[in-house]
């Protein structure tokens, strides 16, 4: 069962009185658990093409479904909604929010989702302590943290996608 | 709660930009409260002076009648406040006559008055230039600009005549109010005196005189229930509508003043958030990416901007109530500018006086302010594309 489909997806930038395509006229079907790597040279469109299958980015041509949710005429509301509800991202650089500790920047998919406070801290210590981050470092600002920690938590709230079903 | 937690970290994290516009709105709230609290003082010293040359803040009017019928009415008049709002009430008989001297004849209203009491409300006692305010009960007390007209001084004889009757007075004093009006057309006996005239023509008085901050059409219900059938009861804005209309200007200014102050606070209050935003737009496309909606994104800058006009408006306020009670205290001397102006010719100090109305109207016209001004930022924020956003970083 596919959980992903793009049919002759086209993004273009405009640079000046140039438009050009990042991403031209792409098709792609991805089945549930499947693991997939895009690779290709710096400027060949991957992460517009990421983008555009995460929600973050609406194509000017073609459609993105997802889990049978079209994507790409999906409100900003709504694409925040599934976002929140069943993908997770892996970013590039680090992405804390520097506002919340390490812990509560880990917490913050779960609270989004209005889990329970007690379900949410369990979750939470059990993924800091197999990421070996002590709780006193959990509870620093995360504009202090180290980028190791920066990177591991980043990498957990993302995939905190527990329930990440993409 | 999250994002109201989540709002006032931000502003914590941004110690010095927070700090600076809460300073710049703090200035701007604390000198609206005292620029507030010396309106309402000048308002108050006009009022005070134009009322106490007058009639009072309140006014009660019956006659024509007889001298011995008006008597009748000071002496049966109920004795005491007949309202918590009212300071104190005179009690006085008016009626017009002519006052002749060697040299010349001049028209007068005399009023015959209580000394005593009157000297308590009213500011003749003060503004006496030569001789005495009646330090004898037969005395008459006239102006600086009839005793020009007529070339008295305190000591003369001066004839005082009416349709029934003539007498002579001594000129027991000479009061210069600097109203030239009332210096010129006013002179005063004592009700003692008065009684011996036979004047049919005379209109009896009550002035009543208000505690600060009372409202005067609200104690004339409660006087006029009291009142005699042919008393009419009358506030001072409808004796004195040039007064009125100038405290109304001096209102109107302020409004106008308040405005563009919050205008101007509103743009500042803008401009901090929306740099604010500008530098966050990756953080704010980290949020939206995990799922946080548009909404909640504008919801956090509306938060900074509340949160920071709070905390504007307690110390503003503060420092602004502050500062007006310590000038309430001490008093204004308005003096230099104001020597030719008839309406601060008997008290020129202004005492500036806090009211709920100019203490709590600036904070709630910043926070109006702050609310719109954050609209812009929150839109900008709310709005930037997560991919776009996060590019640019």
């Amino acid at each position: 069962m596919s959980a992903m489909t793009l049919k002759e997806v086209t993004r273009r930038f405009v640079t000046g009185n140039r438009s050009f395509p990042a991403v031209d006229n792409v098709s792609l079907t991805v089945r549930r658990g499947q693991r997939l790597a895009l690779v290709g040279p710096s400027g060949s469109g991957k992460t517009t093409l990421l983008n555009l299958m995460g929600a973050l980015d609406r194509p000017d041509g073609g459609t993105v479904q997802c889990l049978g949710v079209e994507l790409s005429t999906a409100s900003e509301r709504k694409a925040a909604d599934f976002r929140r509800k069943h993908l997770g991202f892996v970013f590039q650089q680090d992405a804390l929010v520097p506002e919340l500790t390490v812990h509560e920047n880990v917490e913050l998919p779960l609270v989004l989702l209005r889990e329970d406070a007690a379900m949410r801290r369990e979750t939470v210590d059990e993924l800091l302590k197999a990421l070996g981050l002590s709780p006193s470092s959990a509870a620093r600002s995360a504009q202090s943290a180290f980028s190791e920690a920066s990177l591991a938590v980043s990498c957990c709230v993302s995939v905190l996608g527990f329930r990440s079903d993409v | 709660m999250f994002w109201l937690r989540f709002a006032l970290r931000s502003c914590l994290r941004r110690r010095r930009r927070t700090g600076i516009t809460l300073l710049g709105m703090a200035f701007a709230i604390g000198t609206l409260v005292v620029l507030g609290a010396i309106m309402v003082g000048v308002n108050d010293t006009m009022i005070q002076n134009a009322v106490a040359m007058h009639a009072g803040h309140v006014a009660g009017v019956a006659g024509p009648m007889r001298m011995a019928e008006a008597m009748r009415r000071v002496r049966t008049v109920g004795e005491g406040p007949p309202d918590a709002a009212v300071a104190g009430q005179l009690r006085r008989c008016r009626f017009t006559a002519m006052l002749q001297s060697d040299r010349a004849t001049a028209p007068t209203t005399i009023w015959a008055v209580a000394p005593e009491q009157e000297s308590e409300f009213t500011p003749i006692r003060r503004s006496v230039r030569e001789g005495g305010y009646f330090e004898r009960p037969s005395d008459l007390v006239i102006g600086a600009g009839c005793a020009r007209e007529l070339s008295l001084k305190v000591g003369d004889v001066v004839l005082l005549t009416t349709p029934s009757e003539h007498r002579e007075f001594r000129v027991g004093g000479i009061f210069d109010t600097g109203i030239d009006r009332f210096d010129a057309g006013v002179s005063f006996m004592t009700l003692t005196a008065a009684a011996d005239l036979n004047e049919p023509q005379v209109y009896f008085e009550r002035a009543f005189f208000l505690e600060p901050g009372s409202e005067a059409v609200e104690t004339r219900e409660g006087i006029a229930t009291t009142a005699q059938v042919d008393e009419r009861v009358s506030t001072w804005p409808e004796l004195l509508p040039e007064v009125a209309q100038l405290v109304d200007l001096n209102t109107f200014s302020m409004t106008i003043m308040t405005t563009l102050v919050v205008l101007i606070l509103g743009f500042g209050v803008a401009n901090a958030l929306l740099i604010s935003v500008m530098d966050r737009y990756r953080h704010f496309a980290v949020l939206k990416a995990i799922g946080v909606r548009p909404g909640e994104v504008a919801r956090v800058i509306l938060f900074e901007a509340l949160l920071m006009c709070l905390a504007a408006s307690l110390l503003g306020t503060g420092l602004g109530a502050a500062a007006s009670l310590v000038w309430g205290h001490y008093g204004l001397d308005l003096s230099a500018y104001t020597s030719s102006n008839p309406h601060f010719s008997v008290n020129p100090v202004v005492y500036p006086r806090l009211t709920a109305m100019m203490m709590f109207a600036p904070q709630a016209l910043a926070l109006c302010a702050a609310a719109l001004a954050a609209v812009w930022p929150a839109i900008v924020a709310a709005s930037r594309p997560v991919s776009l956003a996060m590019r640019e970083a």
